[in-house]
This record gives C-alpha cells, sequence and structure tokens, in this order.
C-alpha cells in the first residue's frame, strides 16, 4: 500500500496517492474520490459497471491489487495584511463569550439572484476580540422575488452593552420592512424611508424597554435612556433586477451614520456612494448618527445604478474607514480581490485583512453584477 | 485637511505633562513619577490592541519645559527615563511647550498619513504655578480654546486631565478641559503624596487603556475610569463639583 502523502504545495491535482494505479471497482463507481476529476468533468462517462457497493478505505479491502487511498488537497488560508499590520492582528487570542446568546465571531454568506452574485461576512475586529465583547456589527440580506434585492447592514455604538441587539434589530426590522412595501408597491421612488427610520427606533426602542426596565421596576424608560444602552448605525440598499433599457439596474441607499456603500467600477476604482467620514475635519472623531434617535431632518435616500461588470459593497466603518476615499493601498487590495466574486471563506478573510488600529468589527456585503 | 489619501493608521496621542520642581523629590513623588512611565510602558505592551492606536509624549515642567520623551509607540520605547528635578513652577512654560510640541506632532502625523484624533494630556502638579494668573491663565487659553465658527485658535486642541498632588482644587478646576467632559483628580488631606501620584498612575493608565480600546471602533477616544475605582487617597471632582 501505498505510504500516505500529501500535497504541501496544494497543486491542483498534484495530490495524486496511488495515481499509477488503475481504478479499482469499488472506485470506478460515482463513489470515485474528488481528486483527479477536473472541474465540470462528468464522472460517470470513464465509470464502470455500476455496483452497489460503496467505497471502503484499504483497511477492510483484501483484494490482492491494494485500492487507491483517498487523499486530499488544499492548503491553510493565509491572513492578508495591508501595509503594516499592528500587532494586535497578530497577537490577540479571541476571548469566547460570555452568553450563549452573544452573536457569532464570524458570519458569512453567499448566493446568487438573478444576474447577482452576492457575497457577505461580519466578523469581529481585534478589539472585540480582545475584550471579549459581542459583535456589534449585523447585516440582513433578502430579496423580493424575482424583482428586488435588499441589504441592509448596521453597526452597533460600542458604549451600549445591548447595541449588538440594536444592530441585529435593525438590520433585519430595515430589511423586512422594505421587503414589505416592496412587496404591496413595488417602486424604488415609493418608498417610505422616513417610515422605515421611525419602525426601527420604535423596535429598539420597545425591545430596549422590555430588557432594560426588569430591573428598575415600574419605571418606565425613555427612548434616552435605551439609547445609552442600545444604539446602531444603518444602512439599506435595494436593488431592481428588472434592467434599464441600457441594461443597468438602478438602486436606492438610505444611510443613516458612519454606515457606507462603495461602489466598484468595471475599471477597478472605488466610487463612494455615501459621504466619507471625516473628510474636511482638523482631526478625527469617532462620533455618529444613530437610532432610535431619530434625525430632525428628512434623509434623503442616494440614488445608484449597477452595470455588468460593477459591484456595489454596503459595509460599517471597520471596512469603511480603512478605506477612506478608496485611493490607498487599502482601496487597490480590495479592488484587486474584488474584480471577481471570490469564494466565501476567501471574502471572509478578504473583509478580515489586518492593517494596524483598524481593529473595529467588520462587516461587508458585495453585490456583483454578470459581466 | 482630511484623508485624501487613506490613512495609514489611526493615532491617539496621549501627552503626560509633569511638574519636576524641587518640591517633587520630597515624599518619594519623583520616584513614583519615574514608576509612571514604565508602568505605562509595560501596560502598553500587555495591550497589544491599544499599543497600536496610543502615542505617548512626555514633557516635563519647572521653571522651563523640555520634552523628555518625544511623542512615540512607547511599548517599544527602551530607553531608561528619569526626570531631574529643577526649580521653579512656571504652568507658562508647561502650556507653551505642550503647545507647540502638539502642534509639530499632529501637522508631522498627518504629513506622514495617520489619521490623528484628538490629543489628550495628563497634568500633573505638586504646587501651585509661580507666574501670574493672568498669565498662566492665557498660557492654557492658547492651548485649549477654539472657534469652531471662525477656526481661530487651536485646531488640535486637547482634552486635559489634571492632577494635583498639592496644588489646590482651585486651580486645578481651571484645568479641567473640556468642562463638561473632563475631571480632575487631587489628594485627599493628610495622604502620602508619592502613594498618591501612584494612584493616580493608576488612574491615568486606565484612562489610556480604556481611551485606546474604545477608539477607533466607534467609541468616544477619550475615557475616564469609573469614580468608584480610584484608590482611597484620591478625589475626583468635575469642574462644577468645585465652583
Amino acid at each position: 500500500m501505498s505510504p500516505e502523502i500529501y500535497d504541501h504545495e496544494g497543486k491542483p491535482g498534484a495530490a495524486t496517492i496511488g495515481g499509477e494505479h488503475d481504478l479499482g471497482p469499488a472506485e470506478s463507481s460515482s463513489q470515485a474520490s474528488y481528486r483527479d476529476r477536473a472541474p465540470g468533468e462528468d464522472v460517470a462517462h470513464d465509470a464502470a459497471p455500476a455496483t452497489d457497493i460503496p467505497a471502503v478505505t484499504g483497511e477492510e479491502a483484501d483484494e490482492p491489487s491494494s485500492p487507491e487511498q483517498e487523499t486530499w488537497a488544499g492548503s491553510r488560508l493565509e491572513p492578508y495584511s495591508v501595509g503594516d499590520p499592528g500587532r494586535a492582528a497578530l497577537e490577540v487570542t479571541p476571548a469566547l463569550p460570555e452568553s450563549p446568546h452573544d452573536p457569532a465571531d464570524t458570519q458569512l454568506d453567499g448566493g446568487v439572484h438573478g444576474p447577482f452574485v452576492i457575497r457577505a461576512a461580519s466578523m469581529r475586529g481585534t478589539s472585540h476580540r480582545y475584550s471579549g465583547m459581542p459583535r456589534q456589527d449585523e447585516y440582513a440580506l433578502c430579496t423580493c422575488g424575482q424583482d428586488w434585492l435588499i441589504a441592509a447592514v448596521a453597526d452597533g455604538v460600542s458604549a451600549g452593552e445591548l447595541s449588538h441587539v440594536a444592530a441585529a434589530l435593525a438590520a433585519r426590522g430595515a430589511a423586512g420592512f422594505i421587503r414589505d412595501r416592496l412587496a404591496d408597491s413595488p417602486s424604488l421612488e415609493s418608498l417610505p424611508w422616513m417610515d422605515m427610520l421611525g419602525e426601527v427606533a420604535g423596535r429598539i426602542v420597545l425591545h430596549g424597554q422590555r430588557r432594560l426596565s426588569s430591573e428598575e421596576s415600574a419605571v418606565t424608560l425613555t427612548a434616552a435612556d435605551v439609547a445609552r444602552s442600545m444604539a446602531t448605525t444603518l444602512v439599506v440598499l435595494v436593488v431592481e433586477m428588472t434592467p434599464q433599457v441600457d441594461g443597468q439596474r438602478r438602486g436606492s441607499v438610505l444611510s443613516l451614520g458612519d454606515t457606507s456603500v462603495f461602489q466598484l467600477g468595471a475599471d477597478g476604482a472605488w466610487e463612494p456612494v455615501t459621504s466619507v467620514k471625516n473628510a474636511g475635519a482638523a482631526v478625527s472623531t469617532s462620533a455618529t448618527a444613530a437610532l432610535p434617535y431619530l434625525p430632525s431632518y428628512a434623509v434623503e435616500p442616494i440614488p445608484v445604478v449597477i452595470g455588468s461588470g460593477e459591484g456595489l459593497f454596503v459595509m460599517t466603518d471597520g471596512v469603511g474607514d480603512p478605506l477612506g476615499t478608496g485611493t490607498g493601498v487599502v482601496g487597490d487590495f480590495l479592488a484587486s480581490a474584488w474584480r471577481e466574486p471570490p469564494d466565501l471563506l476567501s471574502f471572509g478573510a478578504q473583509v478580515g485583512f489586518a492593517r494596524r488600529s483598524y481593529d473595529d468589527d467588520r462587516t461587508v456585503v458585495g453585490i456583483w453584477a454578470n459581466r | 485637511m482630511a484623508t485624501e489619501t487613506p490613512a495609514k493608521a489611526k493615532i491617539l496621542p496621549f501627552y503626560l505633562l509633569i511638574d519636576v520642581s524641587f518640591s517633587m523629590t520630597e515624599d518619594g513623588k519623583i520616584e513614583a513619577a519615574n514608576k509612571i512611565v514604565k508602568e505605562l510602558r509595560n501596560a502598553l505592551a500587555e495591550h497589544p490592541v491599544v499599543a497600536d492606536k496610543v502615542r505617548f509624549g512626555i514633557i516635563d515642567f519647572s521653571e522651563d519645559s523640555q520634552v523628555v520623551v518625544p511623542l512615540c509607540d512607547l511599548s517599544m520605547f527602551t530607553q531608561e527615563t528619569s526626570f531631574a528635578p529643577r526649580g521653579g513652577t512656571s504652568y507658562v512654560a508647561a502650556f507653551n511647550t505642550t503647545r507647540q510640541q502638539i502642534e509639530q506632532d499632529v501637522d508631522q502625523l498627518k504629513a506622514d498619513g495617520f489619521d490623528v484624533h484628538r490629543p489628550a494630556v495628563f497634568f500633573i502638579s505638586d504646587g501651585l504655578p509661580t507666574d501670574e494668573e493672568q498669565d498662566w491663565s492665557a498660557a492654557f487659553q492658547s492651548l485649549t480654546s477654539y472657534d469652531r465658527a471662525t477656526k481661530s485658535g487651536f485646531a488640535y486642541f486637547p482634552n486635559v486631565i489634571p492632577f494635583g498632588i498639592g496644588a489646590t482644587p482651585d486651580v486645578l478646576r481651571e484645568l479641567i478641559h473640556p468642562r463638561d467632559r473632563s475631571k480632575c483628580y487631587f489628594m485627599k488631606d493628610g495622604s502620602n503624596a508619592g502613594e498618591v501620584l501612584s494612584s493616580m498612575a493608576q488612574i491615568l493608565i486606565q484612562s489610556t487603556l480604556m481611551s485606546g480600546a474604545s477608539f477607533g471602533s466607534g467609541g468616544p477616544g477619550f475615557v475616564l475610569p469609573d469614580d468608584s475605582s480610584l484608590g482611597e487617597n484620591v478625589v475626583v471632582a468635575d469642574y462644577e463639583d468645585l465652583l
């Protein structure tokens, strides 16, 4: 029997234990291992007469010609770092959550809807990994039939001990609210954005009052009381699936606070859809607008258009801050990594790139329009 | 100006502005002061998340004022530092040097492509200023006042947290900035000043760690520890408390 080996370099097709042998009968059926199959190659073509015997490992087979042993390929994901990675990314050992209700450290999603490929990743930054605090970023993704794609991203304000709950309520509540309205009245123009903010703020306050007042007896907490414990930014992107006559698809963005949307052009250039934080300030600040406080002015939706080969990225400031205007090394890195939709785990690793001092939670929902 | 090209890293600059007048040699105060630097360095070495963002500069003052440790990543600063006592207690010299140093440091960091957040100054004094009140008051104004509408004054004005081990509360009160968010700390009567300074060092370190941890993840970037965690020999007060 061949000794066990595997290919450290993970070259496709190079990991071939026993590759010199003929396919034994047990492996020649549809149970044949994946290792030698080229992408798209139909296994059934080279199948010998089928048998019902499942593939077994070498130990159990005592035929004189030893059957091939299954093997594996691939290699460890290398973390990304952009510029100076800093000490935290290399030294911090993540602390586990105290509460079983805390959100997962990392959440990933991916899929296809009509002409769009979607990738989503949300993860704790080194700061929360170090302190053991829960991830305060959240996203929600949903479709409304074959007509609409909706993505919402929320960033819980760090000072509140329940801000991760506010973020979850906001992202899911907003995406659900918009989905329901689109089902009733399928038009980008008539979306009641201020009602959406009001509804989400109301849910946060209600939840906060229930959750926080148990200890503080009969006193009804005000919205301001709740906001001290749970507050969140919110950005929502809606994209219309039906193209315009020029083949482009329209969308709309509503943003409250420093969660943002960027567009990646087919030429690889970043274009901020929402305004860039701290532009024009003498020294920077982390201050942001956040629900359940409602803005005193009418927040205007921002129109967007996505054409083939372009991408829209909804993100929290954990990625938005280092990306800035998209003209630096972080912009170059993400533009090259996201020219095409990467596989899901790579997308997660890219969102989690290491860069000194950028230790906030990270969330990106990426939407690519097929070329 | 703003980040036209995205920043290399976010930076939260801290300054320790410390009195080295001759009276600091009494009650083990100067020894306690020397220990602060070592303890700060150790704390930052143990907290990589904070050390990635915080820079520390150390300035002393007596009748004049000098930069002892230029703004740096203190966790990587291996040189031994000790304060050399000199005569006089000039707050004017202290504030002028600090303003000049902040301006130079922030300009340089921004030119180097860093995203600089508002600095904070931990001010430690064991006595009253030897300058006229109107003079040190004017120097403090020059360090801390800025009018956003007209953009006149010092745009990089720091948050100031005064610590007094002998300086009286009515003077310390005037050095709280901004008055609605900062506080001052002073020693309880009858305490040993050296021990009080050690307690204050813990407050200063806690503030640095908490500010560094909160900043950059949407937090305020300037945090003072909870009043309940103070040493028994330290009193905390905000501006209103001392009126």
